[in-house]
């Protein structure tokens, strides 16, 4: 062993072959797992980069919703779909997290609705059977601007009805109950569907409803402020001059209710979503609300009456010359003291003027409707009750030129509102005729001509009596016996007796049909006086004024309106029956139930209104048989009589027909709606 | 031509990596795996994988294959009534495949392995090499018939369109899944060094 | 009798139990058994290096492939996507579910199990270093488990299944699919590139 001299020479370098560099020693071959690797990774990372955005909707329930499977779509494209269906913090609802593609996904904002796409069986069809095949799905909807982000939404359960707010308008419709509206149904214009109604609900005050009605573009160009609403769903039934009237829009609106609209007068301006409209009960009540629309307060005034008038109440149209320019608002009554101290009452109406209907501008003001009255009441406009309809039993206020008035003005100092001078009432046509026509008879100069008859039957006698006539030849003597001969039977005859008789049943007749028409006290004065007059009576001048009044009856009973009016209320119940008998064969019991219920209700009144007609009717007739009699009295033969008779016959027709309808609804008003 | 065995010489080769060793050693030094003198011991297990393939591929045929679930209805398949379906339908290669690889496959397994197992007995030096070709053959081909079971776990995986489509898979699925690999098997434990010898001499040198 | 050589010069065909003895190969030669023909040594085309190389980018793929889908069907406005994973669990409804861990172990388990063992096995051996512990009984595991690894067969049985169906309904090929299609020629390179007599022989020089 030698020792080995470490400490002082220097070691020796450990050797070992140099590795090459490292470049050299890597094969390519290495390049084919690495190329693997960057593809996979790649693969990797753009299908993680390119997976969307996560977004949460609530959902009542997850009923058909699967996560993996259940996509969503937007007008009919997928775009995201359902990755995992969780519960919201208060286990209230379902949270179903949609993972949305990118390239849609930046355009849902607040703004986006989704709902869920299911199998639909409602009143308005059947939709969406597709979906119990390929499953239920999500849609939403967003438009093409963000606005503002949101990742939460509320689902909504199903697809809204109008799923594009911007193709059309959406306004508030206020009504007091919901009638037969139903969610979805139609909103009409002319009859073409332009649009649905959705979210009904109670108003806040529960003292009325609301609903959403959507109008689609273009239709809702046509919204103004002054568009109605009504309801059009059901049957209408109404009773009016022109007869009774059906109304049915269309079995569908029948079936599932509906609302019109129209837009009635010019000068309303363009309207923004949600604007709130009134909703009618029917179209007549739409097209006559006057103030519904208005922009001004509608002009108020006072009318004091000095005779109480019955039947005026809060909302009695009030006319001005024939138009329909506002109604009632107040009734009151107002004591006065005159001038002697004592205190009287007087009845305050107090009505609301639209000024448009006046004619005037829109939204004129107080004064310039007070200015134009003013000029109107010097001209001799004047406040009176009228009635109108067939039989004059609906009152209104007509404001009008009545000829023959005192001068008045409008106290404008009246409190609360200025006064509108009155004046008395119009009476009814009808009774204005018969009145004239007994007017006529008193006109008669009975007297005079009775006297002068007298005079003359005495100078005959005188003639025929005196020492002269004895002298003259047997002819002239024959002549004047035949003379006396005729008198005598005249008066054996009992011809006065008759026509006083007559005359009396006239009267009574006369007076019971009057009774129903108001303030005729003069006119039964006037049969009084006739009744006296007509004790002695010239024929021939009797037969001359009696012409007169046929004339007049003739012309009464000869007016196209009376004519045609029982025929065109047997028409016109024809038709409804026939109608109304489809329709229950239809089944659509429903809305039939609440047409009934109106109906009956129109029924009722037609009853009460025909309560009084045979009772009329009957009085009519006799008057007519008695009148007849009175004409028959004076002989066959001459044409006088024919003419009378002729006349006589043609209103007892009239009459009669018109008794037969009264006695047909008397008997049984549900018949004629029913069909028997 | 004449060759020297291993056997002959007294050394048992390694079937895996070609080493040889002694006679009666158990493990090969360098691969580890266990060394089989060539003997008809093995046979044993052959025939035992091979029985209980049989077995497994009678309810594979007998039990649907797959469950079709339409709109129109339920309908099950096995392997032959599949097979027949899709020759109605006109798709005579999807059948001829299913055909090939569920039927005509695992069949000729099961009968080339008997076969195989039971010509081993005689000695065959000189035309041993078309059994070694089908012994080849055999092996290679046994693990496709799998195909079918794929197939299923695919229909069953992809169809599956809620109301409209659906497939599931049958319980013969399982079966034909577990008799393929029992032949698998009983062909791998077919040792093809007894082709070219019969089995051994308990007596002799 | 003595053995005519030293053990370890002698090879004994695997499929007829002839012995050779054994030599060392040039790169484009091959060694067969004299009387069976079955080839013993093949051709190191390529190093250890590319084997390892194949076997990590078929790692790589068939996990691309789990991950990635599939398969997607689409009919009528249906649609059903599908993964590896989901094509294994398509047995797992009741007493077929050991299938479906069966098939997921033959399409996935395996393949990957092989690849790892062998990169296992090679990565010294490339480096020209000793092998690792237990690489013999990795190699061998390897081995054993090639005919069960059914990669390729699922894919031949997708393409199956796709013809199927094709006619019915429209199926798109997800990543997952050409990733397999990827994996499967990796794999046929990789086992050309195997020697395992080079390898045994590798393993056995410590």
């Amino acid at each position: 062993m030698t020792d080995t001299p470490e400490q002082n020479a220097p070691a020796e370098l450990v050797t070992s072959p140099a590795p090459n560099p490292i470049w050299t020693r890597l094969s390519v071959i290495w390049l084919v797992p690495l190329l693997a690797l960057a593809i996979t990774l790649g693969v990797a990372w753009k299908s993680y980069a390119d997976r969307g955005v996560l977004i949460e909707i609530d959902f009542a329930d997850a009923t058909g919703l699967h996560p993996g499977e259940t996509p969503l779509k937007f007008r009919e494209v997928e775009v995201g779909k359902v990755e995992t269906v969780g519960f919201s913090p208060d286990l209230k609802s379902v949270r179903v997290k949609i993972r949305v593609d990118k390239d849609v996904a930046h355009f849902i904002d607040s703004e986006a609705r989704f709902w869920l796409v299911r199998p639909q069986v409602s009143a308005q069809g059947i939709s969406r059977l597709d979906t119990v095949l390929s499953g239920t799905f999500v849609e939403g909807y967003w438009d093409a601007e963000p606005k503002g982000e949101a990742k939460l939404f509320n689902g909504l359960d199903k697809p809204p009805i109008t799923p594009d707010p911007t193709k059309g308008t959406r306004v508030e419709l206020r009504a007091e109950d919901a009638g037969g509206l139903v969610e979805g149904a139609p909103v009409l214009f002319r009859g073409v569907t332009v649009g649905r109604i959705q979210n009904l609900r109670l108003n806040a005050s529960d003292s009325g409803v609301i609903v959403d009605a959507f109008i689609d573009a273009p239709h809702d160009k046509r919204l103004t402020t002054a568009t109605r609403f009504w309801d059009t769903s059901g049957v209408s039934v109404s009773l009016g001059p022109s007869g009774v009237s059906l109304d049915v829009r269309s079995l569908a609106s029948l079936v599932q209710g509906g609302i019109e609209f129209d837009t009635f007068a010019t000068g309303g301006s363009f309207i923004q979503n949600g604007f709130p409209f009134r909703l009618y009960p029917t179209v007549e009540a739409a097209r006559g609300s006057i103030f519904g629309n208005d922009i001004a307060e509608p002009a108020r005034y006072t009318l004091l009456f000095d005779d109480a008038v019955q039947g005026i109440e809060r909302g009695t149209k009030v006319q001005f010359r024939g138009v329909e320019a506002g109604e009632v608002s107040d009734i009151s009554i107002k004591v006065e003291t005159d001038a002697q101290g004592n205190r009287f009452a007087q009845q305050q109406i107090v009505i609301a003027l639209s000024p448009e209907r006046l004619g005037l501008a829109r939204g004129s003001d107080a004064q310039s409707v007070t200015d134009f009255l003013e000029g109107e009441v010097a001209t001799g406009l004047r406040a009176r009750v009228a009635g109108v309809g067939i039989l004059g039993t609906t009152l209104i206020i007509e404001l009008t030129d009545v000829p023959d008035v005192p001068n008045a003005t409008m106290n404008l100092t009246n409190q609360p509102y200025p006064t509108i001078p009155t004046t008395r009432p119009k009476d009814n046509d009808l009774a204005t005729s018969a009145q004239g026509v007994f007017k006529r008879i008193d006109a008669l100069p009975i007297e005079e001509l009775m006297n002068s008859a007298i005079r003359a039957l005495d100078g005959v006698a005188a003639v025929a009596e005196s020492e002269e006539t004895r002298a003259v030849p047997g002819e002239l003597a024959g002549l004047l016996e035949q003379l006396r001969t005729l008198t005598e039977e005249l008066n054996k005859g009992g011809a006065a007796e008759k026509t006083l008789a007559a005359i009396d049943g006239v009267t009574e007749a006369a007076s019971s049909v009057l009774v129903e028409f108001d303030g005729l006290n003069e006119t039964l004065d006037s049969l009084d006086k006739a009744a006296q007059a007509a004790a002695e009576i010239p024929m021939a001048d009797i037969g001359a004024k009696v012409d007169g009044i046929l004339g007049d009856i003739r012309a009464m009973l000869g007016s196209e309106g009376a004519d045609r009016l029982p025929k065109a209320l047997s028409a016109t119940l024809e038709q409804s029956a026939a109608l109304l008998e489809e329709l229950r064969a239809g089944g659509a019991a429903e809305k039939l139930n609440a047409t009934l219920v109106a109906a009956q209700d129109a029924a009722s009144a037609i009853g009460d209104a025909s309560d009084r007609l045979p009772a009329l009717t009957a009085k009519l007739e006799s008057l007519v048989t008695t009148a007849e009699k009175l004409v028959a009295s004076y002989g066959e033969r001459s044409a006088f009589n024919a003419e009378v008779l002729d006349t006589m016959r043609e209103m007892r027709r009239a009459t009669a027909a018109f008794g037969s309808l009264a006695r047909m609804i008397e008997r049984n008003p549900r018949a004629f709606i029913l069909g028997r | 031509m004449t060759v020297l065995t291993a056997r002959d010489a007294g050394l048992v080769g390694c079937t895996r990596c070609g080493r040889v060793w002694p006679e009666g050693t158990a493990e090969c030094g360098r691969c580890g795996a266990r060394l089989h003198p060539v003997d008809g011991r093995g046979l044993q297990r052959v025939w035992a994988w091979w029985l209980a393939g049989l077995i497994f591929y009678i309810p594979a045929n007998l039990t649907p294959m797959l469950r079709t679930a339409t709109l129109t209805g339920h309908q099950e398949n096995t392997i032959l009534g599949g097979v027949v379906e899709l020759v109605a339908h006109g798709s005579y290669f999807v059948a001829a495949i299913v055909f090939l690889a569920s039927i005509v496959i695992p069949i000729s397994k099961f009968l080339a392995i008997a076969y195989l197992a039971l010509s081993v007995g005689n000695e065959r030096r000189a035309g041993a090499h078309p059994h070694l070709h089908l012994y080849e053959v055999v092996e290679f081909i046994g693990r496709w018939s799998m195909i079918d079971v794929f197939v299923v776990a695919i229909l069953s995986a992809l169809v599956q369109l809620g109301t409209v489509a659906s497939i599931h898979p049958g319980p013969a699925a399982a079966s034909f899944a577990l008799s393929v690999a029992l032949t698998m098997l009983s062909a791998q434990s077919f040792d093809p060094r007894l082709i070219w010898r019969g089995p051994a001499r308990t007596t002799g040198p | 009798m003595s053995s005519p050589a030293p053990l370890d010069q002698l090879i004994a065909c695997p499929s007829c139990d002839a012995l050779h003895r054994s030599a060392r190969l040039g790169e484009s030669e091959r060694a067969a058994c004299a009387r069976c023909g079955t080839l013993l040594i093949t051709p190191r085309a390529r190093s250890f290096l590319h084997v390892i190389a194949l076997a990590f980018t078929a790692m790589i793929l068939m996990i691309a492939a789990i991950f990635f889908p599939f398969l997607k069907i689409s009919a009528q406005g249906f649609s059903h996507a599908s993964s590896v994973f989901e094509v294994a669990m398509a047995f797992s409804e009741g007493f077929l579910a050991p299938l479906a861990f069966a098939v997921l172990m033959l399409i996935v388990g395996l393949p990957i199990l092989r690849f790892g063992a062998l990169i296992y096995v090679l990565w010294p051996l490339a480096n020209a270093r000793p092998a690792w512990p237990h690489a013999a009984q990795a190699f061998r595991l390897a081995e054993e488990l090639e005919p069960w690894s059914m990669a390729e067969i699922f894919i031949i049985g997708t393409a199956v299944a796709l013809v199927k169906i094709g006619g019915l309904a429209s199926v798109s090929l997800g990543p997952a699919f050409w990733a397999f299609c990827a994996l499967i020629i990796v794999t046929a390179l990789k086992n050309a590139f195997l020697s395992q007599w080079t390898i045994w022989d590798a393993i056995g020089r410590k």
